[in-house]
Order: structure tokens, then sequence, then C-alpha cells
């Protein structure tokens, strides 16, 4: 019989011990009733209800080595910076990685989550999960809270043995195979990047520079975007972490290059 | 006894169980429906069918024309209201039609069931249900009443005729147990071993519905172990498609009548051909029917077998 | 903005969707096929809510296949397409599905059919039709060129057509098609495309361009 438990997946998130709930905590907002300030940007009715890292810049796009996934780091309350240093890839394990748009406590829930799940399918059938059913998990979770206020927007990313595959899931429930994916407020930013810069056969390092200038200027233009790129390249033998550059460094290292390729045309 | 009793008690032939042990197993074991017996029988289940076959015998025969159901009517008394003139069969959708043998008061629960079954299907897809999809509907409510806790089995065998779009003309027949199958001719209710051994002997494939007809009339007289057949305790109906529609004509009195006629004189032209030749006739009259009855038996294995497939 | 278009031709039923997935204003892909076989010989062309549309889709395809593995038997069109409607009528008023559907589908009892589903359950067999703001820009021709009987290529100029007038006068942009036919041989797609191919096609990446034959 098929094992649909991940359809009660939040019952064994109640089960966690009292113990480890205790030692969780939060930073608080550095305001002076942070309660207030929690509730009014929590309360749904008010202008810009709150959802954690919604101000966002993630993408990822397969090509001829392999996939690679860049995101921005900074995590918005509103008006407010949160976070300059939130890990917006989530490694799922050592063959697949997810993207956190949206609500953070979701996306990091969720695809946790799935993590426990692909692994106990490792156990149960002695080899790795595709990327086509580990994504469908997660959709299929995120379709049974359809409506409920879930907010994510994730991709979903891997090696398998039918090759890269790179799969869109988001909390309305849609899921998509794609050559090419950027969620998140500053997407619209990264694609014009993206798109025009994307060749099938790029080289490696021609594709870590697109990633990274293209989530560089989505920060650039979205205030709800920022901190650092983070990129990852998937590979057939499994994801390495290339990169963490803070956009500041990224913003003066171009402007001086441009700089640089100005008075070369200008000796020239 | 039981007849799937004897059947059983066959198997069972290096034989430790005399019958009186198993008869006192049988109280033991009879209780519950839910419970088998150290032999494997489920003895309520057992009961059913025997309560069946002591009611009113009905018959099927399946032409390429159509379907032809007979069916005794047991007269209880002078004084009782006839009901109408279709006691025993009832209409359950557009397609299908069924004959009981058992107790009428669950048949009704049975038949009430089968027509709702007919109509969510027909709510869900617009079309009729098939007929082996109603038969099967219907006999997984009667297996639940085998296993589930403490109520007993419907006393209830039916004989469904149908024409579907798949299979054309079908005729199945079910039992308390909840098997079912489908047959080209078939029996239930009293006397039904008889009537399904002149069954086996006297049914043809190219058979006319008029045939059939009186082919059943043949099978209930025997049934019935009546000498004259009496047009008022027979029901006779007759399942055919009809411009695009099915439809399941009761015959009247007087064409139950004519039915009757019609075989008495086939009988009687059997019966002078029979004295003519020698005494080991191939099976005109009664005992020659049971004779080549037992022979089949012989042979083959037993005519209900099915029951426990 | 998903455009569903439908028509019957002879022996055969023709749906055709728009590529594009589209979200808020972006469109976040290019390729999507919104036509998903629901059998061997059913199709059905999907419009709405992303998620409701590949869930209800599988849905309907499972359900489908259910009643073929109890039944030794498949439903005509006729009947999958009643039993659809009553599913998406019975989930109306606790969890429905946003989607507007159309279903086409071959069968020896009824021939090649089209069905009109909306997403309130509404159902009608149709001989052509369409969804969405597409339909305000289709039907009319829909109506000035369908005729009984036509043969594929009569029903693909109509498509054509209707292709032709969304792309000059429908704001949203649609530059690629899904097309798919069903008749007595089963499901044919017609048109289709996949950017993989196409990139892979474009930097001449020998091993993508031998896959690429849409």
């Amino acid at each position: 019989m098929a094992d649909l438990s991940f359809l009660h997946a939040t019952k064994a998130s109640a089960a966690l011990p009292a113990q480890e709930m205790e030692e969780a905590s939060f930073a608080l907002p550095a305001v002076a009733d942070p309660a207030a300030y929690q509730s009014q940007l929590y309360d749904p009715a008010s202008a810009t209800p709150l959802h954690m890292a919604h101000g966002t810049t993630t993408l990822a796009f397969v090509f001829k080595h392999g996939v690679v996934v860049a995101v921005d780091s900074r995590a918005t309350q509103g008006q407010y910076i949160g976070s300059q240093t939130v890990k917006k890839v989530i490694e799922i394990n050592p063959y697949l990685l997810g993207t956190m748009a949206g609500g953070a406590a979701d996306c990091m829930f969720w695809e946790r989550e799935l993590g426990r799940q692909c692994r106990l399918y490792e156990l149960r059938n002695k080899e790795r999960i595709s990327v086509r059913a580990a994504s469908k998990i997660l959709g299929n979770i995120v379709y049974n809270y359809k409506g409920m206020g879930l907010s994510m927007g994730t991709m979903v990313t891997g090696c398998d043995a039918s090759g890269f595959s790179l799969f869109y899931v988001d909390s309305d429930g849609t899921r998509l195979e794609g050559q090419r994916f950027s969620v998140g407020s500053g997407s619209t930013f990264a694609y014009g990047v993206l798109d025009s810069g994307f060749r099938w056969d790029m080289e490696p390092e021609e594709a870590y520079d697109l990633a990274r200038r293209a989530i560089y200027h989505a920060t650039h233009r979205d205030a709800y975007s920022g901190g650092q790129v983070n990129l990852y390249h998937v590979r057939e033998e499994g994801w390495v972490k290339i990169s963490a550059d803070n956009v500041f460094d990224l913003h003066y290292g171009y402007a001086a290059e441009a700089a640089a390729e100005a008075d070369a045309e200008a000796a020239a | 006894m039981p007849v799937q009793a004897a059947t059983v008690a066959k198997t069972d032939e290096d034989g430790t169980l005399d019958s009186s042990t198993q008869r006192s197993m049988a109280r033991r074991y009879d209780s519950r429906t839910t419970i088998f017996s150290p032999e494997g029988r489920l003895y309520q289940v057992e009961y059913a069918m025997e309560a069946i076959s002591q009611a009113g015998a009905c018959v099927g025969i399946l032409t390429s024309d159509g379907i032809v159901l007979a069916a005794e009517k047991k007269v209880t008394s002078p004084l009782l209201e006839p009901s109408v003139n279709a006691e025993k069969m009832y209409r359950i959708d557009a397609q299908t039609a069924v004959a009981v043998a058992g107790m009428t008061s669950d048949a009704n629960i049975l038949v009430n069931y089968a027509r709702q079954v007919g109509q969510r299907y027909l709510f869900s897809y617009r079309k009729d249900i098939p007929v082996e999809q109603l038969v099967r509907q219907v006999c997984d409510l009667k297996q639940g009443y085998t296993q589930y806790g403490g109520l007993r089995p419907f006393g209830v065998s039916f004989l469904y005729a149908g024409w579907d779009r798949l299979h054309g003309y079908q005729l199945y027949k079910s039992d308390p147990s909840g098997n079912f199958g489908g047959w080209k001719a078939t029996a239930i209710g009293s006397n039904y071993q008889n009537a399904r051994s002149t069954l086996k002997q006297k049914y043809e494939e190219e058979m006319t519905l008029d045939d059939a007809k009186t082919l059943a009339i043949r099978v209930l007289s025997k049934a019935m172990d009546a000498t004259t057949m009496d047009a008022e305790k027979v029901e006779l109906a007759v399942l055919t498609r009809v411009d695009g529609a099915v439809t399941l004509k009761h015959l009247s009195g007087d064409d139950v009548a004519a039915a009757i006629a019609a075989f008495e004189v086939i009988r009687e032209k059997e019966q002078a051909e029979g004295e003519g030749s020698s005494a080991s006739g191939s099976g005109g009259n009664g005992e020659g029917a049971g004779s080549g009855a037992a022979a089949a038996n012989a042979d083959d294995p037993p005519p209900e077998d099915e029951d426990y497939a | 903005m998903d455009v569903v278009l439908g028509f019957v031709g002879d022996g055969f039923t023709i749906i055709a969707t728009d590529a594009g997935q589209t979200r808020s204003i972006m469109r976040i892909k290019a390729d999507e096929d919104k036509i998903p076989e629901l059998d061997e010989y059913k199709i059905m062309g999907c419009a709405g809510d992303a998620g409701d549309r590949t869930h209800f889709a599988e849905f309907v395809a499972k359900n489908l296949k259910l009643y073929e593995l109890r039944n030794d038997t498949a439903l005509t069109t006729a009947e999958a397409a009643a039993w659809t409607r009553k599913a998406l009528a019975d989930a109306l008023r606790r969890k429905p599905w946003q989607v507007n559907t159309l279903i086409g589908g071959y069968d020896e009892v009824d021939g090649a059919s089209l069905y009109f589903m909306d997403y309130l359950a509404a159902m009608a067999k149709v001989p052509f039709g369409a969804h969405g703001y597409g339909a305000y820009f289709t039907y009319g021709l829909m109506d000035r060129m369908w005729r009984p009987n036509m043969s594929e290529d009569e029903i693909l100029a109509i498509l054509d057509a209707c292709i032709a007038e969304l792309q000059t006068r429908f704001m949203v942009s649609m530059p690629a098609f899904f097309v798919k036919k069903v008749d007595a041989s089963g499901v044919t797609v017609l048109r289709s495309i996949n950017s993989f191919d196409d990139e892979r096609a474009r930097v001449g990446d020998d091993e993508a361009a031998a896959a690429s034959t849409n």
C-alpha cells in the first residue's frame, strides 16, 4: 500500500520533544515594543501582512554541465530588514537542493520534511528518489494545504538517473518542470539578465558569473533583496557550494571591472 | 442436511466425522455467521441456501433473442388477495430485472438496494449500469453479511436477466454467500438440482424464445412436482430489447396457459415415443431425467460446485 | 489568461491550448502542456489555477484507470465526461477545483466527441468550444468557419485563424500552442514545444538535437 503518511506530516511536528522546543528561540526586532510591532506585522488585515523573506530573489537553471542555483540572503519583515545572512538554499540531501522564497518558516519546515521523506524513500527502496518524485511529494503536501495560508515559492533541483532536472513548486499547488526559473520579488530583474545571457553550452565559470550577476542586479533594484549571493552547482556526483559573495563587494568589483573596460576602450 | 454438506463430506472421505458428530459441531459453530467450523464451513450461509431450496422455483433461460424468466408462485390460501401479477420478478433499472427465490422480505431490501445502485450509476455516468457491475455490487453487500459481526445473511438467491452494450443479453445467478456467475440457463429454489439437470439436457444454443418458454415450463413442472400445471401458479416473463429499449414483458394468464398447453403437447408426444422405444429411454420422462443427472454427476463435478469456487 | 480551443472533425477531435504558464504578471514557463491525456482515447484541455489544473487532471485520469481495472472496460467519452462533471459538482461547495475544461475523446459508441465544462460544473456536448478570454476572440471565427465532418487540414485552418486572431488582438502574448488530436488510433500530438530541446538545438548540442523532433 502506498505510503500516504506525508498527508499527516504536521502530526509528526507536534510530537517534537518539549525540551527541544524550549531551547529554540528567536531574536527580536530592535524596536521599543517588539510584541506590538510583530502583531501589527502579522495582522493579515494590515496593508503589508508579514511574510518572512517575502522579498527575495532566487534563480536556478539547467545547462549543459548541470544546474546552477543562486540566491540572495536578505530577510525582510515589511520595511524592516530582519537578516542579511539567511540561507535560502536548503540542502535537502547531497543530491537535492531546494530554494526558499515566501514564508521562510514554511519553506524551511516543509523542505526539511521533504528531506526526511526522501531519506525514508531511500531506505525503503534502496535507491535515490528522483527529482521528479521528490518535487511531487512537496507539491502534494502544499496542495493539501492550499488556501490555508502557506506561502512558498520554491525550486527543487538535483541529479538523478534521468539526469539533471528542475521543478518549480509553489503554495498554490503549482508544480512545473522547467529549464530556468527565478522566484521572488526580485525575479523580474534577475530574469532580464538571465534570459539575455543564457546559453545551453556555457562553461561552468560562465554560468556561475551569469547567475551571480543576475542575483546582484536584482538586489540592486529590489529593496527587499540583498545581503550576499549564495551560489551552488549541482553536478552528477551531487551539489557543491561554489561561492558566497557580499553584494557590496560584487557591486564595487563589477564597477571596477566596468571602469577598467572603459579605460581600455578609451586607450584603444 | 444442506447440499454443500454432502459435497464437503465427500472431500473428507477418510472420514473421521460421522454425521452425528457433524451435527453437534454444527451446533457449536453455527450461532455466528462469521466463524468457520473446523471443517471450513459457514453453517449459517449453508442454512440460508437450504432455506432458499424450500422456496418457489425460478428458472432463467438465455437465448440470442432475449431471456425467459419463469417462477413458481406458491399459493398459500385462496383468501389471500393476489398482490400483483408479478410477485417474484422485479424491474431493477432500464436494462435489468431479477427473479427471486427465498425470503421475500429480505429480497425487498436487496431489490431496493439494487435499484439504488442502478440509479446511482445513472447519476454518475448518465448511462445505465452494465449488468455485471450491478450484480457484483449486490453480491458485495451479500458477502458482507457472511463476514461482518453478528448479522444473518440474506436468505435470497437471484436470477438477474439483463442486456447491456458490452455483452448483450446476460443471465446471472447469485446466492446468499455473495457468489455469482453467468449462465446460459439455470434455476434456483425448490428442486433446483432436478431443474438444472433438465436444463443441462434440454438447453440448446439456437433456441428461440418460444422454445425457451416451453423449456421453462418443462423445468417448472418438474420442480413443482405436479402432474398438471396450473397457470395461476406460474409467472412467466420475457426480457427483450425492442427499438433500443429493454422491456420485461409479463405474460398474461392466457399466454401462460398457452405456453403450458404447448408443453403438454410436446410431453405427450415424447411419452408416446418413449413407450414406443425401449425402456432404457433417453430421458424424456421424470425418471429418465433423474438417472441422466445421476450419470452426469458421476463424470462431472456436482452442478453446484460453483457455489464454493 | 489560459486559452483552450477544441473542435470536432470527421472522426477526430482536436484540442489546442497556449503553452504559457503565468504567475501574476509574469510568464514563468513557455512550454507547458495543458492538454493531459486522460487515457488512450481521451484528452482534456485545461485552463485555470495551475495547482488545481494538474491535480484535477490526475484525479480524473486515475479514476478512469481505476474504473477500467475494476470493470475490464473503459468508459466512453460521454460517460467519462458525466463522471468528471459530477466530481467537479460534488467538490464545488467543499473544495472546488478552479478549472475550465474541454474533454475530447473517441469511442466506438459515439465516435469523436467534445464536451465543454466550466469550473461551476456546467457541461454541454459541443461541436467546437473555447474557454476564457480566448473565447471572446475566437467564437466568432469558429461560428463562421466550422462545418460538420471537416478534414484535419480544414480544422487546423480554423485553429490557425483563431491563433492568428489571438496574436493580433489579445493583450497577452501567446507565441506557442500545444495541439493534440484524438481519433480511432488514439492520441496524436500535432504540435508541441520544448525549450530544453530548443536551447540545445540552437547551440548544436548533438545528443539533444536528435531528441528534439517535434
